[in-house]
């Protein structure tokens, strides 16, 4: 049974429609990446599938529950964070914690200690009795986290969980999820941080103008686009037969001999990046810097997408 | 629009703009026309003769068509102007853009007045509605065209002045909901000044016309200057505030009289059960006995001292005294206080951002909106206990004075009345007017906007009877204490709340076998059944139609 399933969503407000016919399915315990530009209708995919958006057209299912004729039952299984910070800034992380335990009607025997759970999982058991007002953006972010997971959700929907927090937040919100998909948690995450995302999820679906330009794991999304790679090479003492015998070895595609480094370029696919290093090894070039760059989801972006809202 | 400034005048613009994209704008001037337009219909068949000779009947009679123009614009500016501006500048606070102007080049001063203007420009739509009206009154004659400009002049005034003071709320105030209670706090002030220039000659003097443009000048030049030290106040909860100054207060009485001996002690066990239901009534300033305890206390002071004093000095012949003016001032106070209460429950929720967050739990409509509403329920318990006080005091003493004039029965009627009154009065009207709120709450996402009109649908069902009353006893010279006119009167809420103290009584006395009938009863039970089951029909529509309005799916067979 997947745990989430979408047939030909449209979503209309009056006369826009912010979502065209969207179809996605994603199986348990996947991370699915949402990528879209602003307005492509990432948002109100999401919402309705948080059971936000009453009125929609097509077929949308949370672990075989129709959201449509079952919300309620849908609400037990999700957990959803909007694309800002939820959360009640008059009550202390504990307070906050136990206010919605009661309202996802956990038993009261288990509450403390599902709370104190959460808080050890998000790293905020040092900040229970602090306000919520006196915590930064990442720990509230974690926070919203920590409050969805309060009820065990079979999946989370998360929209921009990382938007607005600082690199250091990014990274925890980052090895936070990656916690989750470890645990088994179907994860359903919108962001504008695209090599993050590429990083995490299994797959990803971008989205353009309400619709789904395209869908696949991120090595398939490259090859279907023919996306280059890219990795930086620094040697010791660079000579211009380096450069040359890169540009002649099978799979490169380009070589930019740049002022501090060798920028090499191939598809995905054509050669691995491990064959790249042994050949500049063999070359007898002492290696200072080999940086596989991680992912170049944003030429994938830019190549699919044209800034079209809905 | 095209304002040809060297540098523009971009607020004013701005502020233009997004009135003009509003649907609200364009429905208020619609009601505000109808009104207007209707009264003056309604002046115009009055004084207007009939047949082929009108148009010469109706030659100078124009004074009291421009009497009617003068007072309902008069009433219009003190009614929708501190509503319209008190959000100028709240708004941006709560926006969080009211920084981004003060790091522009616009001065503080540049900000305040292109805010002043662009709300006298929307009332000045409103009035500029009245000069069709002008002109046919000029036309009938009766009114020379001194009195219209001085009239004209008149109402401009009362429009600087009440436009610079609810906007230097708006520029004290963090909310537009605290903006908007004081805003309109100008009204008791103003009016009394508004009504003596009405009464004088319908218009202002000279000296009368720069005394209100320099007050407004200094209330404006002290706004511009407020506006940089208010812009980033954090909101306050004056109220909580309060309560905590009152519980150091009761904590250092009890400490040397008593030596800190508690008999009830508080105990938060947190949100056990209904999570919201704890939040509205725990971390809220009426959360604890204690507090509550404490602002009864407070309440029933000066409700004491009043009784007192009616009971040393009025005589035993007197139904009237300081509690009937207490009481007369507690209800609007506990009808405000429920309306800000009942409407800020879901502006707050938008506010923070956290109504998704509540929605998407598994809490029920039924239950979400339940629990919203306990602390707005414990308000309505808290003024209760005043009021009641109020009313079996005045029930109390009506009845000494009944039979100290040797009117037993209408004493013992009054018991029967009182009973029943209460109950209604403290069970069902606040509990509508909850409901009323909510629902506003719920339509409209402006907190303003919501009490506004909260506020003139409670006016509209307290005085509409009065005017239909009103209107009967003129159009067929009717007695207005006819039975057959006078029980239009007890469909208003006021009639039954202020019954005998509003000056029946002594009337009725001339027919008291008419007292001693059945038309309170009947008024009463009447009341009983349109209000409570408007009470039903209004929390019914409300559970139902919530999760719609919010946009939150449900199953079919909960939606039907």
């Amino acid at each position: 049974m997947l745990a989430v399933d979408v047939q030909n969503l449209r979503v209309k407000y009056g006369r826009f429609e912010a979502v065209k016919g969207i179809t996605l399915q994603i199986p348990p315990g996947e991370v699915f990446g949402f990528i879209g530009p602003n307005g492509a209708g990432k948002s109100s995919t999401i919402r309705v599938l948080a059971t936000l958006q009453p009125e929609f057209e097509g077929e949308a299912y949370i672990t075989g529950l129709n959201v449509r004729s079952k919300p309620q039952m849908v609400r037990e299984k999700i957990g959803y964070v909007p694309d800002f910070f939820g959360v009640y800034e008059d009550l202390t992380a504990r307070e906050y914690l136990h206010f919605f335990a009661a309202a996802y009607r956990l038993p009261i025997s288990k509450r403390k200690s599902v709370v104190d759970d959460v808080l050890q999982l998000t790293d905020l058991t040092h900040k229970i009795d602090s306000a919520v007002d006196s915590l930064s953006r990442g720990m509230k972010q974690r926070l919203s986290l920590a409050r969805v997971l309060l009820h065990d959700p079979a999946v989370l929907l998360l929209d921009e969980p990382a938007s607005g927090l600082d690199p250091r937040a990014r990274i925890e919100m980052r090895e936070l999820l990656k916690a989750l998909k470890e645990m088994g948690k179907t994860i359903l995450i919108s962001s504008h941080i695209l090599h993050e995302l590429a990083q995490l999820c299994t797959r990803i679906g971008i989205i353009e103008a309400g619709k789904m330009v395209t869908q696949g794991s991120v090595a398939e999304i490259y090859r279907e686009l023919g996306v280059l790679k890219i990795v930086h090479v620094q040697v010791a003492h660079q000579t211009p037969e380096l450069i040359a015998s890169l540009k002649g070895l099978r799979g490169i595609s380009h070589v930019d001999d740049q002022a501090d480094r060798i920028s090499i370029r191939f598809e995905e696919g054509s050669i691995e990046v491990e064959d790249i290093h042994d050949f500049i090894h063999n070359q007898g070039v002492r290696i200072r810097m080999f940086q596989p760059e991680v992912m170049d989801m944003e030429t994938a972006f830019m190549k699919l997408t044209e800034g079209q809202t809905a | 629009m095209f304002i040809r400034m060297p540098y523009g005048l971009p607020l004013l613009t701005k502020d233009l703009i997004e009135q003009a994209a509003q649907r609200r704008t364009y429905v208020l001037r619609v009601i505000y026309a109808l009104v207007l337009y209707s009264a003056a219909l309604w002046v115009y068949a009055d004084v207007s003769g009939n047949g082929a000779q009108a148009g010469i009947t109706n030659l100078g009679r124009g004074r009291q068509l421009f009497e009617m123009l003068v007072i309902v614009q008069s009433l219009a500016i003190f009614v929708l102007l501190p509503g319209l501006t008190c959000g100028a500048v709240t708004s941006e606070k709560e926006r969080d853009t009211l920084g981004l102007l003060l790091l522009t080049k616009l001065s503080p001063a540049t900000i305040v007045l292109e805010k002043y203007c662009s709300r006298l420009v929307t009332m000045g739509t409103y009035q500029l509605l009245s000069l069709p009206l002008f002109a046919i009154t000029y036309g009938m004659g009766g009114v020379e065209l001194g009195q219209i400009i001085t009239a004209i002049g008149f109402l401009a005034c009362l429009t600087a002045i009440v436009g610079a003071w609810s906007l230097s709320c708006s520029v004290w105030h963090s909310t537009t909901t605290g903006a908007f209670i004081y805003a309109y706090m100008v009204v008791p002030v103003a009016l009394p000044f508004a009504w003596v220039a009405l009464v004088d000659d319908l218009g202002a003097t000279a000296l009368q016309m720069i005394m209100t443009l320099i007050i407004t000048a200094i209330i404006l030049v002290v706004a511009a200057e407020l506006l940089v030290p208010r812009a980033f106040v954090p909101p306050r909860n004056v109220l909580l505030e309060l309560f905590k100054k009152l519980d150091k207060f009761f904590e250092e009485l009890n400490a040397q009289t008593t030596h800190g001996i508690v008999l009830v002690r508080d105990f938060d066990s947190g949100p056990l059960f209904s999570p919201i239901s704890w939040r509205e009534t725990r971390k809220k300033s009426l959360g604890t006995f204690r507090y509550l305890f404490r602002l009864l206390v407070v309440l029933e002071a000066p409700l004491i001292l009043s009784i007192s004093w009616t009971i040393t000095d009025y005589q035993m012949s007197s139904f009237d005294g300081p509690t009937a003016f207490f009481l007369r001032f507690l209800w609007p106070v506990a009808v405000l206080a429920i309306t800000v209460h009942a409407t800020s429950v879901l502006a707050s929720e938008r506010s923070r951002q956290t109504l998704d967050v509540l929605l998407v739990t598994p809490l029920s409509p039924h239950e979400l909106v339940s629990q919203k509403l306990a602390g707005v329920r414990r308000l309505i318990y808290v003024v209760s206990v005043p009021l009641a006080s109020l009313l079996v005091f005045q029930f109390v003493w009506t009845s000494f004075v009944l039979q100290g004039l040797g009117q037993v029965d209408i004493a013992r009627f009054l018991l029967r009345y009182e009973i029943l009154g209460m109950a209604l009065g403290l069970v069902v009207y606040p509990r509508i007017v909850q409901w009323i709120s909510f629902q506003m709450a719920l339509r409209v996402k402006n907190q303003t906007l919501a009490i506004l009109f909260t506020l003139l649908i409670v006016v509209a069902i307290c005085v509409l009877p009065y005017g239909c009353t009103y209107l009967l006893v003129r159009e067929f010279n009717h007695p207005s204490l006819d039975p057959r006119i006078d029980w239009m009167n007890w469909l208003s809420p006021i009639r039954i709340l202020f019954f005998r103290r509003v000056g029946d009584l002594s009337v009725t006395e001339q027919g008291s076998a008419w007292l001693s009938g059945w038309m309170p009863i009947v008024g009463i039970a009447f009341h009983a059944l349109v209000f409570g089951s408007l009470w039903w029909v209004l929390r019914f529509t409300a559970l139902r139609n919530f999760s719609r309005i919010l946009g939150r799916a449900e199953p079919q067979e909960v939606i039907r």
